[in-house]
Order: structure tokens, then C-alpha cells, then sequence
């Protein structure tokens, strides 16, 4: 299929060890080195960090995390079904409804088992 | 045949039975709650796996005149899927059964467990009911997700989340190596159905080094879950902290699916290219057998043995595939009718020492060393004849299953030996005697305490053995004993070596 995969798989390998190593070391060769406070301090997306990182935290975070992950998945299925939903047609419907109906079968259990109540 | 919804679904309906009764469990769990008598859920999730073994005997017949490949070819349903599903379902059934007293016992008796092993045999029958590498890989997460939660299912036992731990970890690991493969296999011919890739193979459009390198990535990564040396340091941690139900299943049943896929990639994709991985197989299974005998011998810890042992059978296994390397059409017929019996033959007798293993377990995770078996045959004479049972049959010993199974895949290298004229062969064949032979020290070794030693001096009281484990290691004990007896002797019809051979690939 295709001829010539050697030579892609090298020019993949030789993208990936590249790229980071140019990115490593360009700025290392040109770029400024002058400490000050702040750019010692972590990059949070512009905050000023207020804390120490290693404090504890509820693991109910991590319980609503996840399983935000898990039902927002969900529509990275369902956006593609939409775009072709007139070419599926009743067969596709139904097939999402089966789909829709394990996920609300998950999301039953999980309010029945009480994982997003916070108390 | 190709056909409509109707018959895709008809053609998968024992993991669509399994899957169905998983969510129905969880259904159950959810909505009926409480004061709900955890009986029903198990009776729930018998019902779902034994209607799949149903349908599997149903789907025989019309699958050996014409496989089914359904689904727009995603899903091929042939003997060989049906025999490893049927295999798997099997293992499911058993691993229930045994799992209710169990759990009752330490208090967990909770839906989700069942729902979970379900989840995971749906998963493993997935595997070996499929061309397709992709189908391959979600059928593998689906099994090794669930398996995960499952191992990690005793929460309070450290070494319950340990073994969930480094199983997810190094499944995870292992699955990525796999997908690379499959990914190098999509590089090479554009194609990630193994017809397609054999077509392209034979086309000669394949590029001979980048199908090297994913046979090379792809045996590493199954290595990994069928645990071979040397990639095997995962399997006596996670064995030995997961729930002893869980352990039976892992290392029956996914290694029943492992094997599946194994053969299947092998013999229907890398056709041409198989010679070249013999030498990577022959040390593989060199290693696997040496070291997993050697290290057995050193355990105190049943659990810990028996995990030793799976990874030595694993090794006498991949003396098989190893056949399929060496070009010696007849052998390598015999290799794999002799591998498929010796999943199942190697899964009964597992299954019970697993089942009695967690009999024997108690609350606070003691009786699982070597001495608390002493004078076991004194409270437990019945549970100590099956043990025995099994034992021979790990090790090796006439009448049982694991003689015969075993006798069938060292026949198959040694004629291969022949065949061919090398010296390979011959001197796997003789390593795989030797490790049978240090096998022997450590498995009997078991029977010596139960029978020989005294019993010790402690406070562990006497329980009767519950209806499920009895009736587990009943149907365990029948069936290692029958699979040894039964097709040397000729009786039965549904010889299972028959089935076997119907089911090459």
C-alpha cells in the first residue's frame, strides 16, 4: 500500500526526537538568561500562584472530574452522528439511542450511589 | 455470510448476552438497592453467561459450514472465536459461582463485582471474535479496564490497591506498545483488518521492515498480558493482591483470549514474515520455562506459586506458537489444535485451585501459605482430593487434562523437530521436559503438605465448605479428569480435541 513506509516511519522518528530537541535547545542558545522573581515562580496560566501545591484536597475533586470526563466524552461521540444523521437514518437513530441509553444507565448509577453528592 | 442487524447481533449474541446481563446487574444495584438479596444479581449474572454458552453450542454448527463475518467484517465469528469465547464463558461461569461465598464471607457482596466480571469476559470474547486489530485493542481495554477495578477490588487491603496499581499501570504500558504495533502494521500495508494485511503481504506491497518491527511490537505487547518471560515481573504482585476469584480469572481466562489473538495475528497476518520471529519466540519460551519453574520453587505463598506457574504455562504455550514459526505445515496444525486444548485443560485445573485458594483465605487475608495447608486433607478430605486432582493436572500427570494437553503440544514441537530436520525444536521440546520436572517439586510439594504434615496448632475455625465452592471444585475436578480421559479413551461424542481441531483457524 504504501511503498514507501520506511522512509515515513524514519522521517515520523526523526520529527519527534527534532522537533523537542530544537525546542530544548534554541532557547538555550539564544535565548536571555537573566533570573528575577518572577520567572522563577511555575506558570499557571497568568495567576500569580497563592500557594504551595502539595496541600491536600478533597477526593470528591477527583470523583466529579472524572466522571465530568466520562459524560463529556460522550459528545465527542455525537457530534460525528449528528453531521452524517440524515445519511444513518432510522438505523443510526435507534443505534444512538442504544448508546444514549447505556451512558443514562451510568449516569442512574451514579446519582443512586450518591457519587455527586458532596456530603 | 454478511447480513443484516438481525443476524450481526444473532452471530455476537453470546457477548451480547454477557454485556446485557452486566448492565442488568447494575440495574439492579442501582434502582433496587438496599434491602436487596444479592442473590438475584449473581442469579442475574449466571443466567446471562449461561445463555452464552447457549448460543455458542447454537452458533456451532452454522459457524463451521460458514463463518460469520458481521458487522461490516468488524466481527468474525468462527469456530476458533467460538471455541475461545466458549472457553472464556466457561471461566466467566466458574469464577462467579465461586466468587458469591467468597465475597459474602468478607462482606462485599455487592452487584458491581459481577457486573464488572462480565463487563471483562464480554471484553475477552470481543477479542477472539475479530479480524480487525482495532476491535482486537477495544476488546482487550474493555477486559483490562474492568480488570483493573477488579483486582482493586478488596479497597481496604493494601496489597489489593497495590496489585491494581502495577496492573494498571503496566497494562497500560504494555497496551500502548501493542497499538504502536498495530499502528506499525497500518504503515506498512494501510490496512488494520488481518485479511487486508495478509492480502498486502502476499501482494508484496508490505514493507518487510516495518511489519518486522510491529510483529516485534505486537508480540511485546501480548507478552505483556499472557505474561511471559521477560515480561512477566507484573504477574506475581498483581496474582498475589488481587481478591483469589479475580487471580482464577486473570489467569484462565485472559489468558485463554491472549493465546486467541496470538494465534490469530500470527497465522492469519504475518503469514510470510512468521519465520522471522522464531528465534525471538524460541527464548521467550526458553526464559519463560526456566525462570518461572526456578523462581516457584522458592514460594512460600501459594498465591505467589500459582503465579509462577500460569507464567510457566504461558511459556509451554509459546512452545506452540513457536511451531507455527519453524514452515512445517503438519506440525504446525498439531501446535495449534494442541494449544487450544491446553487453555482449556490449563484453565479448569486453575480455576479450582483458585476456587479452593479462596476458600481457604480468611478475613484477614491469612491461609495462603504453604503451611497452613499442612493436614488439610484431615477438615477438608473432599476439597484435599480435588486439590490433588489439580495439582497432577498443573504438573503434568496422567489421567489427567494437563498430561494430555501438555503431551499434545510437546508432540507438536518434536514433530516439528522432525519435519523440519533442525535442532530447535528438539532442544525446546527438552527444556520444556526439564522445566515440567522442576514443576514437580514445587506443585507436589503442595500435596506433601496436605497429606503428610501435620496440621498446625491455631484458631481458625472449621467452615463448611459453601454449595458454590463445593459445587465448583466438583465440576473442575470432573472436568480436568474427563478432558484427561476422555479423547484418550474415545468417549463422548463432543470430544473436545474434535472441537479443537474444528476450530483451527
Amino acid at each position: 500500500m504504501i511503498s514507501n513506509a520506511p522512509v515515513s516511519l524514519a522521517i515520523v522518528v526523526l520529527l519527534a526526537v527534532a522537533v523537542p530537541a530544537v525546542f530544548v535547545l534554541v532557547p538555550r542558545l539564544l535565548g536571555a538568561r537573566r533570573a528575577s522573581s518572577e520567572r522563577q515562580t511555575p506558570y499557571e496560566c497568568g495567576l500569580l500562584p497563592v500557594q504551595d501545591t502539595k496541600s491536600r484536597f478533597s477526593v470528591k475533586f477527583y470523583l466529579v472530574a472524572v466522571l465530568f470526563i466520562l459524560f463529556d466524552l460522550e459528545v465527542a461521540f455525537i457530534f460525528p452522528w449528528a453531521v452524517v444523521y440524515d445519511e444513518l437514518a432510522v438505523r443510526g437513530f435507534l443505534e444512538m439511542l442504544v448508546f444514549v441509553g447505556v451512558l443514562f444507565l451510568g449516569l442512574m448509577y451514579v446519582i443512586r450511589k450518591g457519587a455527586l453528592d458532596w456530603d | 455470510m454478511t447480513g443484516s442487524v438481525v443476524e450481526s447481533l444473532m452471530a455476537v449474541a453470546p457477548a451480547l448476552n454477557l454485556a446485557l446481563a452486566g448492565m442488568a446487574v447494575v440495574f439492579g444495584e442501582t434502582f433496587i438497592g438496599k434491602g436487596l438479596d444479592r442473590r438475584w444479581l449473581v442469579s442475574l449474572a449466571l443466567l446471562g453467561s449461561v445463555l452464552g454458552l447457549l448460543f455458542t453450542f447454537l452458533l456451532w454448527e452454522p459457524a463451521s459450514t460458514a463463518s460469520y463475518s458481521v458487522f461490516q467484517g468488524l466481527a468474525t465469528v468462527d469456530t476458533f472465536a467460538l471455541f475461545l469465547g466458549g472457553v472464556i464463558l466457561l471461566c466467566t461461569i466458574l469464577t462467579l459461582i465461586s466468587s458469591v461465598d467468597y465475597l459474602r464471607r468478607f462482606g462485599l457482596d455487592r452487584g458491581e463485582f459481577y457486573a464488572l466480571v462480565l463487563f471483562s469476559a464480554t471484553g475477552l470474547w470481543v477479542m477472539v471474535a475479530t479480524t480487525h486489530l482495532f476491535i482486537i485493542f477495544l476488546g482487550l481495554e474493555v477486559a483490562s479496564i474492568a480488570l483493573y477495578v477488579l483486582a482493586g477490588y478488596f479497597r481496604k487491603r493494601d496489597r489489593s490497591l497495590e496489585s491494581s496499581l502495577k496492573y494498571l499501570l503496566t497494562g497500560a504500558f504494555a497496551s500502548s506498545i501493542l497499538l504502536y504495533g498495530f499502528a506499525m502494521v497500518y504503515l506498512a500495508t494501510g490496512t488494520v483488518d488481518l485479511n487486508g494485511v495478509a492480502a498486502a503481504v502476499e501482494s508484496g506491497e508490505a514493507s518487510t521492515s516495518v511489519m518486522l518491527l510491529a510483529l516485534a511490537l505486537i508480540l511485546v505487547g501480548l507478552g505483556f498480558k499472557v505474561a511471559v518471560v521477560p515480561f512477566h515481573m507484573w504477574a506475581p504482585d498483581v496474582y498475589e493482591g488481587a481478591p483469589s476469584t479475580v487471580t482464577g480469572f486473570m489467569a484462565t481466562a485472559v489468558k485463554a483470549a491472549g493465546f486467541g489473538v496470538l494465534i490469530r495475528v500470527l497465522t492469519v497476518g504475518f503469514g510470510s514474515y512468521l519465520p522471522d520471529a522464531g528465534t525471538m519466540l524460541f527464548w521467550v519460551a526458553i526464559a519463560t520455562i526456566l525462570a518461572a519453574n526456578l523462581v516457584a520453587v522458592a514460594q512460600s505463598n501459594v498465591k505467589r506459586m500459582m503465579a509462577y506457574s500460569s507464567v510457566a504455562h504461558a511459556g509451554y504455550a509459546f512452545m506452540a506458537l513457536f511451531v507455527l514459526t519453524q514452515n512445517t505445515p503438519g506440525a504446525s496444525g498439531e501446535a495449534v489444535r494442541g494449544l487450544l486444548f491446553y487453555l482449556p485443560a490449563y484453565a479448569v485445573s486453575t480455576l479450582g485451585v483458585f476456587t479452593i485458594i479462596s476458600f481457604l483465605e480468611d478475613r484477614r487475608g491469612r491461609g495462603l501459605e504453604l503451611e497452613d495447608y499442612a493436614g488439610l486433607y484431615r477438615r477438608y478430605p473432599g476439597l484435599s482430593m480435588g486439590m490433588a486432582v489439580f495439582i497432577l493436572s498443573l504438573g503434568g500427570i496422567p489421567p489427567t487434562a494437563g498430561f494430555l494437553a501438555k503431551f499434545h503440544v510437546f508432540g507438536a514441537v518434536i514433530s516439528c523437530g522432525v519435519e523440519s530436520g533442525s535442532s530447535q525444536p528438539l532442544a525446546l521440546a527438552v527444556v520444556g521436559i526439564l522445566g515440567s520436572l522442576i514443576g514437580l517439586y514445587y506443585y507436589l510439594r503442595v500435596l506433601i503438605f496436605m497429606y503428610m504434615h501435620e496440621p498446625q496448632e491455631d484458631d481458625r475455625q472449621f467452615r463448611l465448605p459453601a454449595l458454590g465452592v463445593s459445587f465448583v471444585v466438583l465440576v473442575t475436578a470432573v472436568l480436568t479428569l474427563w478432558l484427561g480421559l476422555g479423547p484418550a479413551v474415545g468417549f463422548g461424542a463432543a470430544d473436545i480435541l474434535g472441537w479443537a481441531e474444528a476450530a483451527r483457524p
